[in-house]
């Protein structure tokens, strides 16, 4: 099968390796009709997550139908069509059956490097180091698919492949993002990052109840997305102090939840950033919290600050007396997928909402070593790739 | 539980708190060793040069030689399953080499197979049901021992077990510095077996990675394989279709 290939830092080539076999008896085999790019995929593309090795197949949002399942698999069959969560959780652990799907205790092979790391793993991912997991990812033709009567939600008939892919990640994860800040009437949410995860958590924070959605980003096409939402606009590169800008749009309060959907390679125009950049470059550093110190900063005294932007490592800088003293919550985590997937399918199934919205690129698989560096560079107004593997490209892409 | 080909003696090589002679004696070893090479190459003649071999002889015993090292380490998981459950999976030797299917493969057959070879190296030797159990390790002289400890979690979160191990085994600083790197001293070896252990329990397979497909790995990535506990998958020579060629606008079709 075709696969895209990680084989170093800013570097990913479509290669043609096995096809994947049942290996353990609650595999599924997902024949993939539609991948995506995900931001996050960009961090190990500009390899600032530990762990990667030549060869590791990319990708953790894809979905497409079951062409083989294990002995012990009884919820899904052969011809079922499935969305695939990005997570891989066993269902059984204690932390699973407390819903805390992201946090498996059973999923990851690898966890003894986790716990290196961070004291205890989290769930195995797919496509995304060894350290979680080193499972083989969805940018290929073909998946499988680890204890797949827990993960893989069917899809009903009559909706796209489109509209419920990204339910494999994003739309939960925004939505997670916004559903952790328990926003109630009236409140007031800012969202740094207008990216795929910010634009869901943006709608999602909307359908939950915020009175208002103030969004801080400097891409053009990504901040017109996020004023079609209704959400108010700060550009941070024409803004020179984003806390007070915040502070006075809400009456000097400050937002009730700041959302972080940035994450460790944030971007920024001052000197501190240059500081995180060169520290970063210098691999000492594994993160860039510009938004997060920002986040912190602003978030209004007995606010919620939610992360759903990965971060990696040891944070520096970050203004924990200001999180104390405004007695603020933090939210954050890998996303629990089995518990935001049905209900939000349900929600596109009445019409509430349509995932594709944020799709600007529909490419092949053959097109995505091309597709990383456009997105990652935000060029050709790029906010959102999706993938058929199917599809012959290679026409397209070679030159 | 253990069903290495080393068997008991890989949770013997732990590098927890061990018997500080054995290393006052390398450290002594590996100073008067320097001292002498030092010594011995800033002077001229054959008598130095002497020295300064003899100093490196002892600078090599001091890093490579195996001497006897009194380890002890505990390790431990909580497994959402009662107590008996639990207990009785552990304490029934049967089950011991599904804990190790991961280690099999990545080592190629070096693991044990079979039940037989570990009723050789172990034997259950106390016991007070559904609280704890002990092994002697046999082959080895002195205070050799695996135990298990099982009690009730709280909050009604299954079972808390505690694995630890006891023993002198022969190791040197080098072997040991490179199994903790690796992964695989003694103590980590423990710990996997205990999750393999819970993995099986709770969620009825041990999760793997091995015999999924890759693409081309690099020599380093060859290099590292041990201590990615892979298998050497046969790796066919693979195209690459990749491009460096730009996406133009019009080959980007755009939504």
């Amino acid at each position: 099968m075709k696969a895209l290939c990680w084989q170093g830092k800013k570097k990913v080539t479509v290669e043609t390796v096995n096809d994947p076999t049942i290996l353990n008896p609650e595999d599924a085999i997902v024949k993939i009709t539609l991948t995506a790019i995900c931001g996050s995929d960009l961090h190990l593309y500009d390899g600032y997550i530990p762990t990667m090795e030549p060869g590791d197949i990319l990708g953790h949002e894809f979905m497409g139908e079951v062409v083989e399942v294990g002995p012990k698999v009884t919820r899904l069959k052969r011809g079922d069509r499935v969305v695939v969560p990005f997570t891989i959780s066993c269902g059984k652990c204690s932390y699973c059956q407390n819903g805390l799907w992201s946090l498996c205790d059973n999923s990851n092979p690898n966890a003894w490097m986790a716990e290196k790391l961070y004291g205890f793993s989290p769930a195995g991912l797919f496509g995304y180091s060894h350290m979680l997991g080193g499972y083989a990812g969805g940018q290929a033709q073909y998946a499988r698919v680890p204890f797949a009567d827990v993960g893989p939600i069917k899809v009903p008939e009559g909706l796209r492949d489109d509209q419920v892919l990204f339910l494999s990640d994003i739309f939960p994860t925004g939505f997670m993002a916004a559903d952790v800040c328990n926003i109630k009437e009236g409140h007031v949410v800012a969202i740094w990052g207008c990216g795929p995860v910010g634009q869901f958590a943006i709608r999602s924070a909307f359908m939950l109840g915020a009175e208002r959605v103030i969004t801080i980003d400097c891409v053009p096409e990504r901040i017109a997305l996020a004023r079609k939402a209704n959400a108010e606009i700060i550009r941070d590169d024409e803004t020179e102090d984003v806390v007070e800008v915040l502070k006075q749009m809400t009456g000097g309060r400050g937002p009730d939840a700041c959302i972080d959907c940035v994450g460790m390679e944030a971007h920024g125009h001052d000197l501190v950033s240059a500081y995180d950049t060169t520290k970063q470059r210098m691999k000492i550093a594994f993160d860039r919290p510009k938004a997060l110190r920002q986040a912190i900063q602003a978030c209004g005294k007995g606010g919620t600050v939610s992360i759903p932007g990965v971060y990696g490592g040891f944070l520096d800088k970050v203004p924990f007396g200001a999180a104390f003293n405004k007695a603020l919550t933090f939210k954050m985590g890998q996303t629990h997928m089995q518990r935001y997937m049905q209900p939000l399918l349900s929600r596109i199934q009445q019409g509430e909402i349509d995932p594709s919205f944020v799709i600007t690129h529909r490419l092949t698989l053959d097109d995505a070593p091309n597709a990383y560096r456009t997105f990652r560079d935000k060029e050709d107004q790029c906010i959102k790739v999706v993938m058929d593997p199917w599809a012959d490209g290679s026409s397209r892409a070679m030159a | 539980m253990n069903t290495n080909r080393e068997g008991a003696h890989q949770y013997a090589e732990a590098f927890g708190n061990g018997s500080s002679g054995p290393r006052r004696k390398r450290i002594a070893m590996f100073a008067a060793g320097t001292s002498a090479m030092a010594f011995g190459l800033a002077k001229r003649g054959w008598l130095p040069k002497l020295l300064a071999t003899g100093g490196g002889v002892l600078m090599y015993r001091s890093v490579m030689s195996e001497e006897p090292i009194q380890t002890y380490f505990v390790v431990s998981n909580t497994i959402n399953k009662p107590v008996e459950e639990v207990f009785a999976f552990m304490r029934d030797s049967k089950n011991w080499p599904r804990l190790d299917a991961d280690f099999e493969k990545s080592f190629q057959g070096s693991a044990v197979n079979g039940l037989a070879e570990n009723d050789q190296e172990l034997q259950l030797s106390h016991e007070v049901e559904n609280r704890s159990l002990r092994w002697q390790i046999r082959e080895i002289e002195g205070e050799n021992e695996i135990g298990a400890q099982f009690s009730p979690a709280p909050g009604n979160r299954g079972t808390e077990v505690w694995i630890f191990a006891e023993c002198s085994i022969p190791t040197s600083p080098v072997r040991k510095l490179f199994k903790m790197t690796a992964g695989s001293s003694a103590e980590q070896v423990a710990r996997e077996h205990l999750r393999h252990c819970k993995q099986l329990l709770e969620a009825g397979e041990i999760p793997t990675t091995q015999g999924q497909p890759v693409g081309s790995r690099g020599i380093i990535r060859k290099a590292k394989r041990v201590m990615m506990r892979e298998p050497a998958v046969e790796e066919e020579k693979r195209p690459s279709a990749s491009t460096a060629e730009p996406i133009s606008k019009q080959k980007l079709a755009a939504s």
